[in-house]
């Protein structure tokens, strides 16, 4: 087999899903998802625990056949062909899934051995990709010996032996340190800028804020898409006639439960020292003493709050 | 002391009841296992099988058989034409037993000389041929009492132990012991291997691999084929050197006939894998295949004592046929013809089992 990847068609993008749907027994896990993923950029998949994040991903990389709708990996039908797709794309499940017995390097030997690399070019692989996640010197301990962290970097670069085309990441940041966290997603900045798609799932905030595209997943549906940017400047999100507002004060919690009784406000919730509400204009605010409001754009947790409470009717 | 202990008990019976498929195998498992081996197992041995060759086919002679069959200890089951056809039975393992009424039967007694009965008998079971032997020796006095207290006796039973002429209970136990450890060597450690990487989430970072099914099960198998075959030769030497049983069939035909064994025994490991969600599934699985091989597979108890429909359900226990096959070539030096019919079976279930697995296990990963 051959690992260079074969000639990007601009024309496709790294995938388009239509329609997906999942079932289990009763449980529709993915009800007729649909969202495209252009290449390189850095897709980000939000949405509470349990709401289909994990079954979209493994559907993509073709470990689960859908129950209808259809999937598209840089152009192939998954369903139809998953080990051209396999060829072509790296992936890191959700719980760490290595050899925790075999070293970092034996690790890496295995995975690049499943992947068809032999001899020189396998040793020569292996080096590059402890250099790019940047994990030497802990290459020769037991997997199963390593801190979360180094477990995430360690399972990254199994997932990237084969320089796949695409990455899908499942929540690669969950359980590990601020630090760590962080200087995983450098990495994967870096990988985006050197012309890898990625797809990754989260539900912290601020790593949705880095993704060039989102799309938010609730009870199995998908209720958005689109760039940080759009997705902010929705209209069911800031519908006309109303506006968001910050409002600062020492008593938060006092703050909004003053809030969620006034006339002409929609929504109320705590961010930090703050209180965002989407207030009706023209309302004047009855505020307590020393409180400041101002008029701001919705963050993107305004964005899912508002979106989850009207998907649920509240 | 007992701090936190009866939280522990409630915590352990929840996990238990959320396992279903775990406690019902731990629940189901004694009672049925002992239902069966309760019923199936009898060490009181009847019905030995037995061909006669009978060519003087007089009254007397077939009184004497009948006499044979009331004792419960013998049943006959055909009429061989002579002691080639008589031999070849035996050596096929079709009968543990060979009885030849002397051709001029009716002469000697008409002369008031001493007929002998001659009995070849299996010796394999050391135990079961000691019970033939008594059997036979006591019918010939019994029917010999017929006549009225003369002397000479007419009738006088002169049975042969044939392939264990000492009676050594090892001949019996070891090869078939063989097979028994054979098969929960590779049984579990097939099993083991894949179900593993299933409750630990690596088989799913595999299967995203372009590594092919077929390579990933082979590649499974082959190392416990390895292990599976040094664990025989081991065994073989210290069946030949510390038991002392000597094998009298051709190696090469032992080799590749352990071979189709260990396939088996693999292929129903990769079953288990394919079924079990968890190693403790798997580990109670492989018990469960485990019982009856050891209890119904002839290695321990006579089939032949088993009631009828559990007799026939033992044909479905691929220790069955190689416990014949190992007794066959070890001590009866049987050709490969003529253990065929125990040879074809076991290579239909190891076919079956394994394709059974490979359906499975496709359908678990799509
Ligand atoms: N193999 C499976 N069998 C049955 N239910 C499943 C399976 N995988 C996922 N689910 C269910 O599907 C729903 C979505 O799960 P998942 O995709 O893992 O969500 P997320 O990754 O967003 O947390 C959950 O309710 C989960 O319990
Ligand atoms: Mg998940």
């Amino acid at each position: 087999m051959t690992l260079s990847p074969a000639p990007p068609h601009p024309k496709d993008e790294a995938v388009r899903v239509s329609g997906l749907s999942r079932r289990f027994g009763h449980l529709l896990a993915v009800d007729s998802v649909d969202f495209e993923i252009g290449r390189t950029s850095i897709f980000g998949l939000l949405g509470p625990n349990g709401s289909g994040k994990s079954t979209i991903i493994r559907m993509l990389c073709g470990l689960l056949r859908p129950t209808s709708g259809e999937a598209r990996v840089l152009g192939i039908d998954v369903a139809r062909d998953p080990e051209s797709v396999r060829r072509r794309i790296g992936y890191m499940s959700q719980r760490f899934s290595l050899y925790d017995e075999l070293t970092g390097l034996e690790n890496l030997t295995f995975f690049g051995m499943a992947y068809g690399l032999k001899g020189g070019a396998l040793a020569r692989r292996r080096g590059e990709v402890i250099e790019i996640v940047g994990m030497k010197g802990y290459e020769t301990r037991r997997a199963g010996a390593l801190s979360g962290g180094w477990k995430q970097r360690l399972a990254l670069a199994c997932a990237i032996l084969h320089e796949p085309e695409i990455l899908f990441l499942d929540e690669p940041t969950a359980g590990i340190d601020p630090v760590a966290r962080r200087s995983l997603w450098n990495l994967l900045f870096e990988m985006a800028a050197k012309g890898t798609t990625l797809l990754v799932t989260t539900h912290y905030m601020d790593e949705a804020e880095r993704c060039d595209h989102l799309a938010y997943l609730y009870l199995s549906k998908l209720l958005a898409w689109g760039s940080p940017t759009e997705l902010k400047a929705r209209e069911d999100v800031t519908p006309k006639g109303m506006k968001r507002v910050e409002i600062r004060h020492k008593d938060v919690v006092g703050l909004l439960r003053l809030l969620q009784g006034s006339e002409g406000v929609r929504e109320a919730t705590i961010f930090g020292e703050n209180v965002h509400a989407l207030v009706d204009d023209g309302v004047d605010l009855a505020l307590p003493e020393g409180a400041e409001a101002r008029t701001v754009t919705p963050s993107l947790e305004d964005v899912f709050v508002t979106l989850t409470r009207r998907a649920s009717g509240v | 002391m007992f701090r936190g202990l009866s939280g522990i008990v409630y915590k352990e019976l929840l996990q238990a009841r959320r396992d279903p498929a775990t406690l019902v195998l731990a629940l189901a498992i004694p009672v049925i296992q002992l239902t069966i081996f309760g019923f199936a197992i009898h060490t009181e041995i009847r019905d030995i099988q037995a061909v006669v060759v009978d060519r003087a086919n007089v009254r007397v002679g077939r009184e004497f058989l009948q006499a044979l069959e009331a004792t419960d200890t013998f049943r006959i089951v055909g009429h061989a034409a002579d002691r080639e056809e008589a031999m070849a039975l035996l050596r096929e393992g079709r009968v543990q037993v060979a009885v030849f009424l002397p051709d001029d039967l009716a002469e000697r007694l008409l002369a008031r000389e001493t007929a002998a009965v001659q009995f070849l008998i299996d010796g394999s079971d050391s135990n079961m041929a000691m019970q033939a032997q008594a059997a036979a020796m006591g019918t010939a006095v019994s029917f010999s009492a017929r006549f009225g207290s003369v002397a000479p006796p007419p009738i006088e039973a002169r049975p042969r132990l044939l392939y264990n002429p000492d009676g050594r209970s090892e001949a019996f136990f070891v090869p078939g012991l063989l097979g028994i450890i054979l098969q929960l060597v590779t049984t579990t450690l097939t099993a083991f291997a894949i179900v593993r990487e299933r409750e630990r989430g690596t088989l799913e970072q595999l299967m995203v691999t372009p590594v092919s099914r077929l390579a990933l099960t082979l590649g499974k198998i082959l190392p416990s084929i390895l292990v599976g075959a040094a664990a025989t030769v081991l065994a073989l030497l210290a069946m030949v050197h510390v038991f002392e049983v000597g094998i009298r069939g051709g190696l090469g035909l032992l080799a590749a006939l352990t071979g189709l064994f260990l396939f088996t025994s693999l292929a129903i490991g990769l079953l288990i894998s394919a079924i079990a969600r968890s190693q403790l599934q798997a580990l109670m699985m492989t018990l469960l295949l485990m019982l009856p091989s050891v209890l119904l597979s002839g290695f321990m108890f006579p089939r032949d004592a088993m009631p009828t429909p559990i007799r026939e359900l033992t044909w479905l226990i691929p220790a069955t046929y190689f416990i014949e096959i190992m007794r066959g070539v070890v001590l009866r030096a049987a050709s490969a013809r003529e253990l065929l019919r125990f040879i074809a079976p076991l290579f239909a279930l190891g076919v079956a089992f394994y394709a059974v697995a490979a359906l499975r296990f496709r359908k678990y990963v799509a």
